[in-house]
């Protein structure tokens, strides 16, 4: 046996272990990645209402890269919290902002006690509204088009 | 804790360094400091890091399947590099190539909205590609699938694989309703997937056969409502194996090679027993990468280069990359569900199935599961079309995952 | 129409087919490839043996048996005393692959297992010492002159297997053996079937020691019999051999001369339970571990009746066993009732002469206690006194044995003869087989065994 023979029969565990190591990693991250869309797995199956929130990028000035497009499956809380089902990782957004669900055939919107507030087509809004496709809906600054 | 999450998120990419540099630098002392094995490595290291950067930074959709294709890359470089230098050096090459076409096709499937009404051009480049084989093409291992540009040969079969996806996938998205010549398009689609077998089996190509003949059927069964299609399609497909397996030696051969190789070791049962012996020689954990004897086993570098990853990284070694295969078609799977657009959703599904079917054949064979059929492994195998073309597929894929991502799906493809 | 639930069928469909691709890998290298990696086409096995020389074998007193002699890159494997250890050592060739202890010591003969990195030298592998002594193996193969059989030796005390010969016989240089490999493996005879360790014969009468312990332990030693020469319940019907009638006889003389009429009638009316336990402890049906491979000793029936009770109890029926097993039957006897371990190598040392290992004796089977060894020894000698086995006599050394002479399918019956000596003292054991021999055990088995003893013990 060699020298290097013995060092390749070493090398062949570690060789393995980092293979599984790394699909390990993958896995894992695939898990996280699906554990985010579960909810869109779930609705998607019973058929639970969806709406989405598609960003107004012209009139926004965010910090962090906004999607085009938000999905609410049934229901959504919007904060910059990591908890939330729509993070807006954003200055004038606050942990817990804003709730949108549906309910008995409508959408509905209630600000969570934002400190910077919610406006639905220019008004700020104190107290549960009905929402209506293409109604504008600002979240701390930032704007939505809710559409269906 | 976004920078901890991010460092989460990239550690998958630096095992696969790690792994590079291991592999390499094992090489490179193999070869008594042969400093070609380092350039190769660290060309492959650039590419890998190139790409993933480039796709993550273009947040091009789906990150793990370039990551997964990136170690099978890694993988088959090692084993190529480790049983011929210059398999290696050649393989890095096509690599670059596939990737440049990755992003090509990447880009241009992405940007073109009228791939859904082009069924009858990839009906007939195929079939130009295989009447060229035919006239021109040389014989390789008894199969006659080259064709010779200029002293740069390639396989047509490979890229008629992705045109006939996509051909089906123009019927089976819906938006190729029109008969042709009077013939439903149903039967276009059935003609034409005949017709492409067909010349493949004047070529020889068993294994091209059974992956487009897979393709082929499990598309019936996802899109056409009843059973009797499909039944009719699987049943007359039985019955010409039987004929060709009673009339056709070639097939008897693989036959009989398969149920009892041991018989004719020095003969006909050759191939598979030199690769059950590696195989068998690796253990678990395999006898070490430069240890082993892979030069026994015939085509090692192209068809047999799971045998020789079994025996030098052992069982482990090569149930980990039939894991990774199987990863990379759960991810284009997943792809394919959320796909808003049909004829995006079909073609994802008919690549998909592509690498999944090719994968399970020629690793079932190799190990002797399955009768042998000769044909690549997707990412590790040597070869210039299979490379640049399974990029290109992922390209595709890509695109796909990327729309999706992105929320234009929706928009997807003209649709009359 | 939303193909999303036949694509998700379509996935499990793949996934099924990756798992199967999993399972059979794992399947093959658990329960296949030890066989295939050892199959003499893998040109693999041979690899290690280019950077080793690989060791000697040697008898106990350091008689070569087998080395290496290199030359450049060839490794030419000599076997000193021709055909003598063709079924001990067996062969090694790269085209036919490796046997016996060749193949079971590969690794020692090769020196793995070492992690001593030398770069590129031409290193030893591990020597073998034996326990055979290759002059009585050379006379043990002499004595057997040409006949188709086996002849065991065992040391009764440790296990040691003293000589250990099989014939037919094959030269087993890899250069004889490439060359007449077809012709060996067809010729009908089959020479490459290790006969003392892979023949199954019916034992014969050689087995009433099973009986006779049996019948000790149920207390029917007392017994008489009233032999007239042929046993006769339901339907199944035993004549002793030559048709002779002994009268009224006690178990000893029944032993003696070897009364199938006497202990059919044991065998039946003590019945399958216990004929089947007798069996057991004597290890037949059981696998042990030896040196070379070794056939297991059976005894086949799906039930037992009593009728084939009584014909086990005399060595019929379906019951098979290997000479080496006979003789460590008789072996057992000698050794106070203790069936000791066979083993062929005694250490393992380094070609330095550093020893690595060393064998040592253990107890295989517990079979009987030292009253019943006592009453088989007293039974055993009587045959060789004045019984079937009066060939066997030395002078000036008391022998005991059991003769045997066991119907098969054809009607030459085989020859059998197992005993040890001396019985105040027992050194050896022996059992001889004489394959379709046509003749009774006492004439023409017997006195092979006792020239092997009396070579044994002038010694």
């Amino acid at each position: 046996m060699t020298f290097y023979n013995f060092l390749s029969s070493i090398l062949s565990y570690v060789f393995t272990f980092i293979i599984y190591l790394f699909i390990f990693g993958v896995i894992r991250l695939i898990y996280l990645d699906v554990k985010k869309m579960s909810r869109f797995e779930n609705n998607s199956v019973s058929g639970v209402e969806t709406a989405s929130l598609k960003t107004l990028h012209g009139k926004n000035q965010a910090e962090t890269e906004l999607k085009n497009r938000y999905m609410i499956y049934g229901e959504a809380v919007i904060g910059r919290s990591k908890t939330c089902d729509i993070v807006l990782r954003e200055k004038y957004v606050s942990n817990q902002h804003v709730r949108i669900w549906f309910e008995k055939g409508e959408w509905y919107l209630e600000d969570l006690g934002s400190r910077n507030g919610t406006e639905v087509n220019g008004q700020r809004i104190r107290q549960r509204v009905m929402l209506d496709p293409q109604d504008e809906i600002s979240i701390g600054g930032l704007r939505f088009v809710f559409e269906l | 804790m976004g920078k901890f999450k991010g460092l989460n998120y990239r550690r998958p990419a630096y095992l696969l360094m790690l792994m590079n540099m291991f592999g390499f630098g094992l090489l490179f002392v193999a070869n008594s400091y042969n400093p070609n094995i380092l350039y190769v490595g660290a060309g492959l290291l650039g590419l890998f890091i190139l790409m993933y950067t480039i796709i993550v930074l273009c947040r091009m959709g789906d990150k793990f399947i370039m990551l997964m294709a990136c170690m099978l890359i890694t993988i088959g470089v090692l084993l190529l590099c480790r049983i011929k230098i210059d398999y290696g050096i050649r393989q890095i090459m096509w690599v670059a190539i596939g990737g440049a076409a990755f992003f090509t096709v990447y880009v241009v499937y992405y940007n073109i909205r009228f791939w859904n009404r082009m069924w009858f051009l990839y009906l007939a480049l195929g079939t130009g590609l295989f009447l060229a084989t035919l006239l021109f093409g040389k014989v390789v291992n008894g199969s006659k699938n080259w064709i010779s540009l200029g002293g740069f040969s390639f396989q047509p079969a490979e890229i008629t694989k992705i045109l006939f996806i996509m051909f089906l996938a123009c019927y089976y998205s819906g938006s190729w309703n029109k008969p042709f010549l009077r013939l439903k398009p149903k039967w276009v689609t059935m003609l034409g997937t005949y017709l492409f077998i067909g010349f493949l089996v004047l070529q020889r190509d068993w294994g091209t056969i059974l992956v487009l003949f897979a393709i082929y059927i499990f598309m019936i069964y996802v899109y056409e409502k009843g059973y009797g299609f499909l039944a009719g399609n699987v049943g007359v497909a039985a019955i010409v194996a039987l004929l060709g397996y009673k009339f056709l030696y070639h097939i008897q051969v693989r036959v009989s090679a398969w149920l009892d190789p041991w018989s004719d070791i020095a003969d006909k049962g050759y191939q598979i027993t030199q690769s059950l012996f590696a195989i068998a020689s690796g253990g678990y954990f395999g006898r070490g990468l430069g240890n082993g004897s892979p030069n026994y086993i015939p085509e090692v570098h192209s068809d047999f280069i799971f045998a020789a990853v079994c025996e030098e990284m052992g069982v482990f070694g090569g149930a980990a990359i039939i894991i990774l295969f199987f990863l990379i078609a759960y991810r284009c799977f997943k792809i394919s569900i959320t796909a808003q657009d049909p004829f995006d959703k079909a073609v994802c599904l008919g690549l998909t199935l592509m690498f999944a079917v090719q994968t399970f054949i020629i690793v079932g064979g190799v190990i002797k599961m399955i009768p042998l059929t000769g044909i690549t492994l997707p990412f590790v195998s040597y070869g210039g079309t299979s490379i640049v073309v399974n990029f290109a597929s992922l390209g595709i894929i890509q695109a796909i995952s990327a729309k999706e991502e992105r929320g234009t799906g929706g928009a997807g493809h003209e649709s009359k | 129409m939303n193909p999303n639930k036949k694509i998700i069928r379509v996935l499990v469909v793949v996934c099924v087919m990756f798992l199967s691709l999993v399972t059979y890998l794992l399947y093959f290298n658990m329960f296949e490839a030890e066989e295939v990696a050892t199959n003499p086409y893998n040109k693999r096995q041979w690899e290690d043996e280019k950077f080793v020389k690989r060791g000697t074998i040697y008898d106990r007193d350091g008689v070569v048996l087998a080395e290496t002699e290199v030359s450049g890159d060839e490794r030419i494997r000599k076997y000193p005393q021709g055909r003598l250890y063709s079924h001990v050592i067996g062969y090694c060739s790269k085209v036919y692959g490796k046997s016996q202890l060749e193949m079971k010591y590969d690794k020692e003969l090769l020196g793995q297992g070492d992690i001593a990195i030398s770069f590129n030298e031409l290193r030893s592998g591990y020597d073998l010492t034996l326990t055979i002594d290759n002059d009585l193996q050379q006379y043990a193969y002499d004595q057997l002159n040409g006949r188709e059989g086996a002849v065991v030796a065992l040391e009764p005390t440790t296990g040691k297997v003293l000589a250990m010969v099989s014939y037919p016989d094959f030269d087993p240089s890899a250069e004889s053996l490439e060359k007449n490999w077809n012709a060996i493996v067809e010729r009908e005879d089959s020479p490459l079937l290790a006969r003392a360790t892979q023949g199954l014969y019916p034992p014969g009468s050689t087995y009433k020691i099973a009986t006779a312990a049996a019948a000790y332990e149920t207390g029917r030693i007392t017994e008489t019999f009233q032999d007239n020469g042929k046993f006769e319940r339901d339907g199944l019907s035993v004549d002793n051999y030559g048709q002779a009638a002994y009268g009224e006889i006690d178990l000893k003389r029944a032993f003696e001369v070897s009364s199938n009429y006497a202990f059919c009638t044991l065998g039946y009316e003590m019945g399958p339970e216990k004929v089947l336990e007798e069996a057991e402890r004597f290890g037949v049906g059981k696998e042990f571990g030896f040196d070379i491979p070794v056939e297991k000793s059976e005894i086949q029936y799906k039930k037992m009746t009593a009728q084939d009770a009584a014909l086990v109890s005399i060595g019929q029926g379906q019951l098979l066993m290997t000479p080496l097993h006979v003789a460590m039957m008789g072996a057992a006897v000698a050794n106070g009732g203790k069936m000791m371990q066979p083993y062929l190598v005694d250490t393992i040392s380094t070609a330095s002469g550093l020893t690595l290992s060393e064998t040592k004796p253990a107890v295989l089977y517990d079979v009987m206690d030292a009253g019943c060894a006592e009453y088989l020894d007293t039974l055993m000698q009587g045959v060789v006194a004045n019984g079937t086995g009066k060939s066997c006599q030395i002078s000036g050394i008391t022998v005991a044995g059991k003769t045997g002479t066991a119907e098969n399918e054809t009607d030459q019956d085989h020859a059998w003869f197992v005993g040890y000596a001396p019985a105040e003292n027992p050194q050896i054991a022996v059992a001889v087989l004489l394959e379709y021999d046509g003749g009774a055990g006492g004439t023409n088995a017997g006195p092979i065994a006792r020239n092997v003893i009396r070579k044994y013990l002038q010694k």
